[in-house]
Formats: C-alpha cells, sequence, structure tokens
C-alpha cells in the first residue's frame, strides 16, 4: 500500500514536472499600431472675399508619448470673413481621420474658445443627420488688430442636445477630447 | 446497548464558541456509553433521543475547538443543554482527520474568519464587500461592480489571495481588477494580517485571504442547497445551487463530489439621487469537486470556471484634464440616462479558470504530506469608448497561463511539543497580451518562475508558545516587448527574496490571551510597477512604470490581545506597526502635453513608508442573546522620505451593531435581527489629491459620512432540511456619501438604500 501510493506520487510529480516546464517562453509581441492616432489637426483659412490661406497646424507624432506638439500658428487679417476648414490626420499611418469624423458626425464636434481681447467670431458652417454642428467647416469674422489664443477642441461622444452646445461652448458637453490644439492668433 | 423504546428523552441543544458564542456546525456530540452520537447542524443545533434514567458522558469535540467532556442526566422528558467550546488555539497539529483539516495559519498571526453563518448573510455580496466587515479589512472600489480587497493598507500585488489552497493568479495588479473568484464556493474565508509571506511568498507581504470549500466527506445521503438572491438596487438577482454524494466503495474508502453553480444579474445601480448608468453585471460561475477518501489517503480534483461582464459608470470614461474638471462638478455625471441592464463600454470582460489536483498522505507515525498541483488561466478583455467603430475591439486583451506546484510536509510533534511544517513552492506564469487591440499594450509579455522553500516550526506549552518561520525564493521575470524606437528588446529580471517570522502567545488566564510576532519579508515589484506604461480613461492620467525598481522590504510588528473578563464582556485589539524600505507607489509628475491637451504623469517611485494602526472588536451582551457589537479601525501611513502622509489610506472607521438573537419562536429555530451603524470619518491625511498633479485646484477629499443597515436573518428546520430566509435593507436612510476608497468617488456617488432578500435551502 506505502509503496503503491509513493509510485502514484511519484508518477504525479513527473506529470506535473512535463507540465511546468513545457512552455516556458516568453511569446513574442505583435507590433500594434496606434490605430486611434491623431498627430495631425490642419485648420485652413481661406478667406471669403478671395486672398491668400493661412493655415494653423499641430503636429504631435506620438500621441499620449513624451513628445510635445509642434506648432505652426498664423496671421489674420483684422475686418475680414474667413471660411475655416479642418483636415484631422495621422501622418505616421498616412490616415485621413476626417473621413472618420464625418462618417461618424452625430458623435463628433468641434469646439472653438477664444480668449479674451481676442477680436474675433465663429459660427457653425456645417451640421451632421440630426441638424447639429459639426465644425469641420466655420465661418471667423475677425475684428480689430489684436493677439490672443483660439483653442480647438474636438470631442468624442458629447452631448450635443445640452446646453451652450449648439454654439461652440463645451461646459456641459462631456464626452470625451480627442484633440485639444491651443493656437496663438495674430490679428492686424 | 439495547434502546428502551418505551421511555426515551430528547436530549437537544447548541454548541457554541465559548469566545464569541457563535454556533459551532458540524461538531460531534458523543455518548460513549451508548455508543450513539450526532452532528450538529450549520447552526450549531443537534438532537437525540436517548433511554432515560440514565447518567451519561457526553463527548463534543469538532477539530476546530478543544474536546469538552460534561455529565448529563436523563430524568427528564425533554433535555436541553448548550455547549461551549474553547478554541483550539494552542494544539497546531493535533488535527488527525485529514479530510477535515482546514487551512493552517501559524499560531501567532493575527487572522479574522467569516464562518458559514457569516458568510450567509452576507450571501450576494462580492468577496472583498463581504471581508471589509471585518476589521481592518478595506473595500476598494471602482463603482459599484468592482471592489477588491485591502488588509491594513496594503491591496494588490502585495495580498495574496489563495483560493482552496491554490495562491490565485490573475491580474492583481490593477487597482480595477476584482478578484476572480465565485464567493459562493467558499464556507470560510480567513484574513491573515500581517505579513503571510512564509506560507504564501513574497505577494502575501501585506497579509493573505484564505478561501476554503466545505470539506468533502463521505456521506451515504445525497445533499444539496439552492440560493436564491433579489435586490432592488440594480434591479439584480443571483441563484446559485449546489450538490453533493458519495459513493462509499466499503467501509474504508469512498469517492465523493459535489457539483455547483451560480449565475447572476444586476443593471444600473442608483445612488440616493440618480441612476450610475453602464453599471450592471453578469456572472456566471460553476465548479465541481470529486476526492477518493481512504484512512490514510486523500486525492482530489477540482475544476472552476469564473466568467464575468462588468460595466463601469460611463460618465467616468473621459479624455483630459479640463473632461475632469468638467466631470468633477458635473451631478449627475454626464452620460446619465435611465435604468437599463444593458452592459456598454467601458466594460471588463474576465474567465478565470482553475484545475488542481491534490494528493494527501497521512503517516501517523511520521507526519503527513500534501502535493498540490494547479493550472489557471486568466483572459482579461477591457472595452473602451472608441473612434470609427472599433469599440468591438478590445483595447485590453491579456492572456494570463500559470501553474503553481506545492509539496508540505507536516511532521508529527517532536518531544510532543514542537511541530511544523517544511514546503516547497513552484510557480510559474506566461502572460501575453492578445494581439489585434489596436493600442499599445498596458503591460508587456513576460514569464515568470519563481521556486521558494519555507520551514515553520512551534514549540506548543498548555499556555504559551513560540514559533519561528523562514523562507528564500527565487524569482525570475523575462520580459518582451517593444521599446519607444519600436524596436524588440527582451530584458530579465532577477530576484532573490527572503523572509522570516518570529512570534508566539502567552495565556496569561482564560480571560486574557495576548499574541505577537515580528516578521520581515520582501517583495519584487510586480509587472506593472516595472513597465505599465498607457493612459487611463478613468483619471486621465498617464501611468509609467519603471524597470529599475528595487523590491520592498517589510518588517511587521502584529501585537494582538483578546481579553473576556466576564462572560458579558469581549474584547480584541490588534496594534501593528511596519515600516517598508523601498515602498512603491505613483507619484504624480510634470503634467504632460499632447495634442489631446494635458495630462498628468505618474511615475512608480520607492519611498520609506511608516504604516500603523489597530481595529478594535468588543462585544457586550446586556442580557441573553441581545449583544453590542463594535469594531473600529484606525491606520496612519506615512511617508518618511517626503514627510508627507501615504495617498490612499483609509480614513477611520467604527461601526456598532446592535444583534439580538431569538431561539425558538414563531415556528423558527432561530430569528436574528440585527441594526448597525457605520461611521467613516473625513480622512484629513490626504496628501497629494489626484488633482494637484494638474496644477489645478484641490478637489476636496469626501466627507465623513454614516450609514445604516438592517438585517433579519431566520432559521427553519424542515424534515431532512433547512430553510434559512434574510432580509437586509442596506443604507436605510438612502444617505448620499462618496467614499474616498472608490476610485470612481469624483463622478459620482456611492449607491443608495438597497432592499435584500436571501433564501438559502438546504438539505
Amino acid at each position: 500500500m506505502k509503496t503503491l501510493t509513493m509510485s502514484a506520487l511519484k508518477s504525479m510529480l513527473l506529470l506535473v514536472a512535463v507540465l511546468l516546464f513545457s512552455q516556458c517562453d516568453t511569446a513574442e509581441p505583435e507590433a500594434e499600431n496606434e490605430e486611434e492616432l491623431i498627430t495631425t489637426l490642419e485648420m485652413t483659412f481661406t478667406p471669403v472675399n478671395g486672398g491668400d490661406e493661412v493655415v494653423f497646424s499641430v503636429y504631435d507624432e506620438d500621441g499620449d508619448g513624451p513628445m510635445a506638439p509642434v506648432y505652426t500658428n498664423g496671421t489674420l487679417a483684422a475686418n475680414t470673413a474667413y471660411t475655416a476648414s479642418i483636415e484631422v490626420r495621422n501622418d505616421v499611418e498616412n490616415e485621413n481621420i476626417t473621413l472618420e469624423v464625418i462618417e461618424e458626425a452625430n458623435e463628433h464636434q468641434f469646439f472653438f474658445q477664444i480668449s479674451n481681447g481676442l477680436n474675433i467670431e465663429f459660427g457653425y458652417n456645417d451640421a451632421d443627420t440630426d441638424g447639429y454642428p459639426i465644425g469641420l467647416s466655420t465661418t471667423f469674422t475677425t475684428g480689430a488688430a489684436s493677439t490672443g489664443s483660439l483653442v480647438v477642441i474636438l470631442r468624442h461622444e458629447a452631448d450635443k442636445l445640452a446646453e451652450g452646445v449648439e454654439n461652440g461652448d463645451p461646459t456641459n458637453a462631456g464626452g470625451e477630447t480627442d484633440i485639444q490644439a491651443t493656437f496663438d492668433v495674430v490679428i492686424e | 446497548m439495547v434502546a428502551q423504546e418505551d421511555c426515551m428523552v430528547s436530549f437537544s441543544g447548541q454548541v457554541l464558541s465559548e469566545e464569541e458564542h457563535q454556533p459551532v456546525s458540524f461538531a460531534s456530540v458523543y455518548l460513549p456509553a451508548l455508543e450513539n452520537g450526532v452532528q450538529t447542524d450549520e447552526n450549531g443545533y443537534f438532537s437525540i433521543n436517548i433511554p432515560c434514567h440514565g447518567k451519561y458522558e457526553v463527548v463534543v469535540s469538532q477539530v476546530e475547538y478543544q474536546s469538552s467532556s460534561v455529565f448529563i442526566n436523563a430524568e427528564i422528558k425533554k433535555l436541553e443543554k448548550n455547549f461551549y467550546l474553547k478554541a483550539k488555539d494552542n494544539v497546531l497539529s493535533a488535527v488527525s482527520v485529514h479530510s477535515h483539516k482546514r487551512e493552517e495559519v501559524l499560531l501567532s498571526n493575527v487572522e479574522n474568519i467569516l464562518s458559514i453563518r457569516d458568510l450567509r448573510k452576507l450571501k450576494g455580496k462580492s468577496l472583498s464587500e463581504s471581508v471589509s466587515t471585518l476589521p481592518g479589512v478595506y473595500n476598494i472600489k471602482t463603482g459599484p461592480g468592482i471592489n477588491k480587497p485591502m488588509i491594513q493598507g496594503l491591496y494588490g500585488s502585495r495580498i495574496q489571495v489563495v483560493n482552496n489552497e491554490v495562491a490565485q493568479m490573475g491580474q492583481q495588479w490593477g487597482v480595477d481588477h476584482a478578484p476572480e473568484i465565485d464567493p459562493f464556493v467558499a464556507s470560510r474565508i480567513t484574513i491573515v494580517k500581517g505579513a503571510a509571506s512564509i506560507k504564501y511568498g513574497p505577494r502575501a507581504l501585506g497579509g493573505a485571504l484564505l478561501l476554503e470549500p466545505e470539506p468533502l466527506l463521505p456521506d451515504s445521503a445525497l445533499h444539496g442547497s439552492l440560493d436564491l438572491v433579489g435586490f432592488t438596487n440594480g434591479r439584480g438577482g443571483i441563484g446559485s445551487a449546489m450538490l453533493s454524494g458519495s459513493f462509499i466503495l466499503n467501509e474504508e474508502e469512498s469517492i465523493n463530489w459535489r457539483v455547483q453553480s451560480s449565475a447572476k444579474k444586476s443593471g444600473d445601480h442608483q445612488t440616493a439621487n440618480y441612476n450610475l448608468t453602464n453599471t450592471g453585471s453578469e456572472e456566471l460561475n460553476f465548479s465541481v469537486a470529486t476526492n477518493y477518501l481512504k484512512d490514510d489517503l486523500q486525492a482530489d480534483l477540482f475544476y472552476s470556471r469564473f466568467s464575468t461582464e462588468i460595466g463601469i459608470l460611463r460618465g467616468a470614461h473621459i479624455g483630459n484634464v479640463d473632461n475632469f474638471f468638467e466631470a468633477l462638478d458635473k451631478r449627475p455625471p454626464f452620460f446619465t440616462e435611465n435604468f437599463s441592464y444593458e452592459i456598454n463600454n467601458p466594460k471588463q470582460q474576465v474567465v478565470h479558470q482553475l484545475l488542481k489536483a491534490k494528493v494527501h498522505l497521512d503517516r501517523s507515525d511520521y507526519g503527513d504530506f500534501d502535493f498540490i498541483y494547479a493550472y489557471q488561466q486568466n483572459a482579461r478583455k477591457e472595452f473602451d469608448i472608441r473612434r470609427g467603430g472599433r469599440s468591438e475591439q478590445a483595447s485590453v486583451d491579456l492572456q494570463l497561463d500559470s501553474h503553481v506546484a506545492k509539496l508540505l510536509f507536516h511532521h508529527e510533534p517532536i518531544w510532543t511539543h514542537l511541530s511544523g511544517e517544511i514546503g516547497l513552492d513552484y510557480e510559474y506564469q506566461n502572460n501575453k497580451n492578445v494581439p489585434g487591440t489596436g493600442t499599445t499594450p498596458l503591460i508587456p509579455n513576460y514569464s515568470s518562475f519563481q521556486a521558494g522553500a519555507f520551514l515553520n516550526e512551534a514549540w506548543a506549552e498548555d499556555n504559551w508558545s513560540l514559533e519561528a518561520g523562514l523562507r528564500f525564493d527565487a524569482i525570475a521575470i523575462d520580459v518582451m516587448k517593444f521599446n519607444a524606437d519600436d524596436e524588440l528588446i527582451n530584458p530579465k529580471h532577477q530576484y532573490n527574496m527572503f523572509a522570516g517570522i518570529l512570534g508566539g502567545n502567552y495565556n496569561f488566564s482564560d480571560n486574557l490571551n495576548y499574541k505577537s510576532n515580528i516578521s520581515w519579508s520582501q517583495r519584487p515589484p510586480s509587472i506593472n510597477e516595472l513597465y505599465s506604461q498607457g493612459l487611463h480613461h478613468s483619471v486621465a492620467a498617464i501611468e509609467e512604470g519603471d524597470d529599475q525598481l528595487l523590491p520592498e522590504t517589510s518588517l511587521k510588528w502584529l501585537h494582538s490581545v483578546q481579553f473576556n473578563p466576564n462572560e458579558k464582556l469581549r474584547l480584541k485589539v490588534d496594534a501593528y506597526a511596519s515600516r517598508i524600505q523601498n515602498y512603491i507607489y505613483l507619484q504624480p509628475g510634470e503634467p504632460r502635453l499632447t495634442i489631446r491637451g494635458a495630462f498628468p504623469v505618474y511615475r512608480y517611485q520607492q519611498t520609506l513608508a511608516d504604516i500603523m494602526g489597530t481595529d478594535i472588536i468588543g462585544s457586550y451582551e446586556f442580557f441573553h442573546h441581545f449583544t453590542l457589537n463594535s469594531k473600529a479601525s484606525i491606520i496612519r501611513g506615512n511617508d518618511i522620505s517626503n514627510e508627507l502622509p501615504l495617498i490612499f489610506m483609509p480614513a477611520d472607521r467604527w461601526e456598532n451593531t446592535l444583534n439580538w438573537r431569538i431561539s425558538d419562536k414563531w415556528g423558527f429555530e432561530e430569528l436574528d435581527f440585527s441594526l448597525s451603524g457605520l461611521k467613516v470619518f473625513e480622512q484629513h491625511r490626504a496628501p497629494i489629491t489626484e488633482t494637484e498633479a494638474y496644477e489645478r485646484e484641490t478637489v476636496p477629499v469626501p466627507e465623513g459620512y454614516f450609514i445604516t443597515n438592517f438585517s433579519l436573518d431566520t432559521t427553519k428546520k424542515l424534515e431532512n432540511a433547512q430553510l434559512n430566509i434574510g432580509f437586509s435593507i442596506y443604507n436605510v436612510l438612502n444617505t448620499n456619501y462618496t467614499d474616498y476608497l472608490n476610485r470612481l468617488r469624483f463622478y459620482a456617488a456611492e449607491t443608495g438604500r438597497n432592499f435584500e432578500l436571501r433564501i438559502n435551502y438546504i438539505f
């Protein structure tokens, strides 16, 4: 009896030894592309009555990574109406994310926050299927010469029905920020 | 002895523990003269017919208690007597019935236990919610669905959960990763405070949580139980069924089996004032246990599968720091909708499987052996709110395979006083990121080996004991990941960990017992502390590991005094002080600017930390079975190097419960009323709030709160069966409050009033 149980124990140990050492390798990881990475926002101001385009852009190669975003700012003319169009891209993968925003227009909205002292006003030019603004196309009208900042925010799953959201105020919109770019604007 | 049919006395009563007057289940009540006996039921009750006109010796025994022998006089028609058993504190290994063997804890260790009776009242609660009813144990929440236990200020990678003698191998490093265990399997849960490293390895530096199922014993009858729980907050229900039986092969041998399954469904929970959208959950669990028993041999096979899907409060999913501050002021939270059972993103899906084999050999001449092998597979998927139709795609998809093997030898007492055990541990883990998430993995692929050996010996005399233990573990971690330049790298880590304990206890008298131990233990940094990398959407923070971290070393001194000056007053005071060198914590650093806005960056840092505190539990019996129970816990943590309090330490708390137990009334065997009030104070020592890192206004810590709970538990004896019905109201006053240990406290309050009905039928 004693030998029987001992041999049972031994064979079990052996079995376990096989199981334990059979798969000891760390799996080699597969490289994952950061599929939702947005690297670039480009905002092009075209004067309504003709003239040179002004481009503001921000480029952040590594998204949430440690590299800081690089800004290109521009100068707008005083007392001028502009049509502003926004393009969003992933330049690492050569992907145009603007298309994704259009496709999911009901879940996305751009917001524009203008600092005190910067003489500029804006209005939405586009709408999603429910008639609420998206902000890929807007009209900006400058006033007298001034300087300040323009914050461009893209929110995903924002509540478009919340108070002030239709007019471009993100305070009650909720959702999550996909882009938040702060441009230095000079109007002269 | 021939029974005299014409004159029989019904002899009945209850067996209770001497210290806490808690029922002792499955105790044997034996009358040697009659060669007849009976076992107490789960509530400690027994009943047997004995011939009248006799004086008999009654021997009452149970493995966890010292046997007691009393003489009774069977002169009257109905004889009732209660027995009080003393806990078997000083007798370490006198356990001879191997199949009854409970998970043994070092005798100088300070522990708290949830018995089958306590657990019955807690059915429907998660594992962590259940154990947090014990003093010194806290519950870390991520909304209502995710609960993680904390023991005396430590949690996660510093606590070892041991399920059915097997170290639980899940992704325990995550604060929002709850233990993947079905609490219905356990018939007893033990919390070991202080370093349990000697027996359970380096991860038990902060303590251990042991879950044990009901022992599988030969019984010719088919037994089973059915549980139904319904609750209003969440409009959910739980059902659990268990069936067990035996094939008795002959007088010596038997094959015993048990199957069990439980299912849970809950919709959105509610706070006092609003719905918590997307906080529903589902669970489906299954287990089967079987063993072969012979007088000196026991072979066990156990399989369990746990699966769950848990929704996370929709309003807690945010983008950047601005979103955080908007959400902080918003009540009800963003995205609050009407009640629903739907579970949308963000959510977690977890499947945990365990296969365990065990052989136990009893050699009465020199000791007993245990050999345990277990395979576990943990699959965790986390789903986020994603753009471009990617929400069906998991953002976190981890599969952890692990093997553990344990060999234990428990020797018979030497020189009648020295008993102890020696053990070998082996552990292998392989963690893999399942490809296809389209995100950078939060933790890398790795495999880790751990081999350990330990020895523990105790010298026990009648009124004192002394013990010492030693352990050594060698740990190797092999990591494969891409570095910042997208090159595949293969870093390796190697740690040699030591642990030691010295302790003892002294019984000054039957009324006063003192225990103390001092332990030294080490823990290697866990994988997330070394390599974590990524954004946590629920706190809008980037978390970064540091692969240069050193192991933590903890020195902890524990004291426990049990004082029962008279029959009415009982008092237990635990006090502890610990110093942890290289204590690993998350330190907020400079915010990082990205195209998405600003994020605080938290990095794992090390410091010298002190944690000390006290847990007090007392009871006073005003009159028969009418008792006031009081529990208080105080804890203080200090970051010595930076001269700051430690972050995320629980606030002081004090709970009082009035308990009234009535026996044999209105057709019930027992009625148990309790009304409790829990006061949690404000945490004034919360140093670095999440938001100082944002260089913004400070987010206030939650105010103190007071909540009341009521419960009524009944026991009714049926023919060959028992029916337990319980009813509870949690948060009776529907108080609106937030708790410091809830990670979603920034977005919503705690849950409001909840009515719960529990039905438990055992046959």
